[in-house]
């Protein structure tokens, strides 16, 4: 009886429309045209002056990072390359310049990062100026120079170094609209400067994630007292995946690599989640967390050192960064 | 030139919301008056699939960020309360998830999944006779929608408020009176302070038990 009314009649055909213009609206974009130039900043330090601060594998990370970048064919003309001695803040901001100079709108930009990180005063002179965190203290890089030696001691330089809010300064020089950060360095996760979203993971992992009232009343209030991007690395300046949180400590030592690092490198051919080819820094970060809390965070290695947990901006757009 | 662009895009963009104020704006006013009227409570669930469309990414560059489509797909609990003889209260618990957008250009609009709380308004006519075996009644609810996402692969949460118009036939066999199913046609637009447009349309099925017999 249904199937004689008009109506029943219809709805099939009609159900059959939309679905094939959903479909069409979903393979409009399937064959892609990636045309565009790619350019890489890469740093690593594992030899800080002096011997109390040297760490053990992130000169390997760079450069495996680099082996990567022209794996997935960055021209080697574009990767800006400087490990230990020679990553210092002057050849940061002369190879900040030179993209800055020749990259164009629609280009792909990364800055790669692996060495030392920290929580200082934003300005060591004046204090903080961080407004924006869990404290009130900024997250800082430490370059290579960071460290001077000054009557017979090593003391810090923060000249030298570069905080959140100097790094996304830095990057708004760049004029491709992508671009993506990778950092692996403790309390990296400060660098991000989400608005809108509150992370399910809290800034020391260790604490245990928020109750879900929790989540949710401040997922309103950060909806509530949007007042658009202020501080640190804003979603629009950039994409970053940090390999801690805030207040927690990254560690090295995964197979010769940093740990964020190790299976960063893996996730350009094993994150490939949805089997399109492309793995995008949602992608890449899913992998990176799901095998550093598989891997580190659930073994022996969380008992001996600590557990940590990856961070990653928020936003409503993602990009490629690697191609399978 | 960049003024010109820039003007264009505000054009653009004006043209986009207004737009989709017409479009609500034609649906309400095509709606008859109510005349059936429903005693009880109804229970139901519904389903429905569509395409959602989201431009102009807060912050971003204007010109590089064109509207992309993803596809969308949502569960949602309903429970209506009437109000008088043909008006009702609706209060839904949906379930949706939303893909990503293709990644032509190398970058596309996130995937989210999430829940949300939908507390609408509805009226309808009956189109058939009562004598048909099978009644027909024309209809639509209206309302705000309350939702927590998290982008797909990540462990970011965010709030998003919407209003909705859901325009539905319904389709009910006097014989089994108490249940029904309802062709409906979902349009929603959310105010995502991320994105200067966020909006979807949609189509599903909703099954509904009434505590009581129809009138």
């Amino acid at each position: 009886m249904i199937l004689r009314h008009p109506i029943s009649r219809a709805l099939p055909v009609l159900l059959s429309s939309i679905a094939a213009l959903a479909l069409l609206f979903s393979l409009s974009g399937c064959t892609l045209e990636l045309d565009y130039d790619k350019y890489a900043i890469v740093f690593g330090i594992s030899d800080y002056p002096g011997t109390g601060n040297d760490l053990s594998y992130c000169d390997d990370d760079a450069l495996s990072m680099e082996n990567l970048f022209i794996e997935q064919g960055y021209p080697s003309s574009n990767i800006y390359l400087e490990i230990d001695d020679t990553a210092t803040r002057a050849n940061l901001e002369a190879h900040f310049a030179t993209v800055a100079s020749t990259a164009k709108e629609e280009d792909l930009f990364i800055f790669y990062y692996s060495g030392h990180g920290g929580k200082r005063p934003e300005d060591p002179q004046n204090g903080s100026e961080e407004t924006y965190g869990s404290d009130s203290l900024g997250e800082w890089i430490f370059l290579h120079d960071y460290l001077q030696y000054v009557d017979s001691n090593y003391v810090e330089n923060l000249d030298e170094a570069i905080c959140d809010d100097e790094l996304a300064a830095l990057l708004r020089t760049i004029p491709c609209v992508r671009k993506i950060v990778l950092l692996d360095a403790c309390n990296s996760g400060g660098f991000i400067g989400n608005v809108l979203e509150k992370d399910g993971i809290p800034s020391d992992f260790s604490f245990g994630s928020d109750g879900i009232v929790t989540n949710l009343s401040n997922a309103i209030y950060l909806y509530t007292n949007y007042d658009g991007y202020k501080s640190d690395i804003s979603p629009a300046d950039a994409l970053v995946i940090a390999a801690s949180g805030e207040r927690e400590s990254s560690w090295e030592g995964m197979y010769g690599h940093g740990v964020m690092t190790y299976f960063l490198l893996q996730s350009a051919t094993k994150a490939d989640l949805n089997g399109d080819d492309y793995i995008t820094v949602s992608e890449s970060y899913y992998y990176i967390y799901k095998n550093i809390n598989a891997s580190w965070n659930n073994t022996t290695s969380a008992l001996i050192y600590d557990v940590f947990f990856p961070h990653v901006s928020g936003g409503p757009i993602d990009y490629i960064l690697f191609t399978k | 030139m960049i003024e010109n662009k820039i003007r264009l895009h505000i054009n653009n963009n004006m043209v986009r919301k207004t737009t989709l104020f017409l479009c609500f704006l034609i649906f309400a006013l095509v709606l008859p008056t109510p005349v059936t009227g429903i005693t009880g409570v109804a229970l139901g669930i519904g389903t429905h699939g569509g395409v959602a469309l989201a431009d102009d990414p807060v912050g971003f560059s204007p010109d590089f960020y064109t509207p992309k489509a993803q596809a969308l797909g949502a569960v949602t609990a309903l429970l209506d309360i009437p109000l008088f003889a043909s008006l009702s209260l609706g209060f839904g618990l949906q379930l949706h998830t939303t893909t990503a957008s293709s990644l032509a250009g190398g970058w596309s609009y996130r995937s989210h999944w999430g829940g949300g709380l939908r507390l609408s308004a509805g009226y309808g006519v009956q189109l058939s006779s009562s004598s048909r075996p099978l009644q027909l009644e024309l209809g639509a609810s209206a309302g705000a929608s309350f939702n927590f996402d998290r982008y797909t692969w990540t462990t970011l949460l965010f709030f998003y408020p919407g209003v909705f118009l859901e325009p539905y036939l319904e389709l009910y066999n006097p014989k089994r009176e108490r249940s029904s199913i309802a062709l409906v046609l979902p349009i929603d637009y959310y105010f995502r302070k991320d994105l200067d447009f966020s909006g979807s349309i949609g189509i599903g099925v909703v099954w509904r038990y009434y505590s009581k017999g129809r009138k």
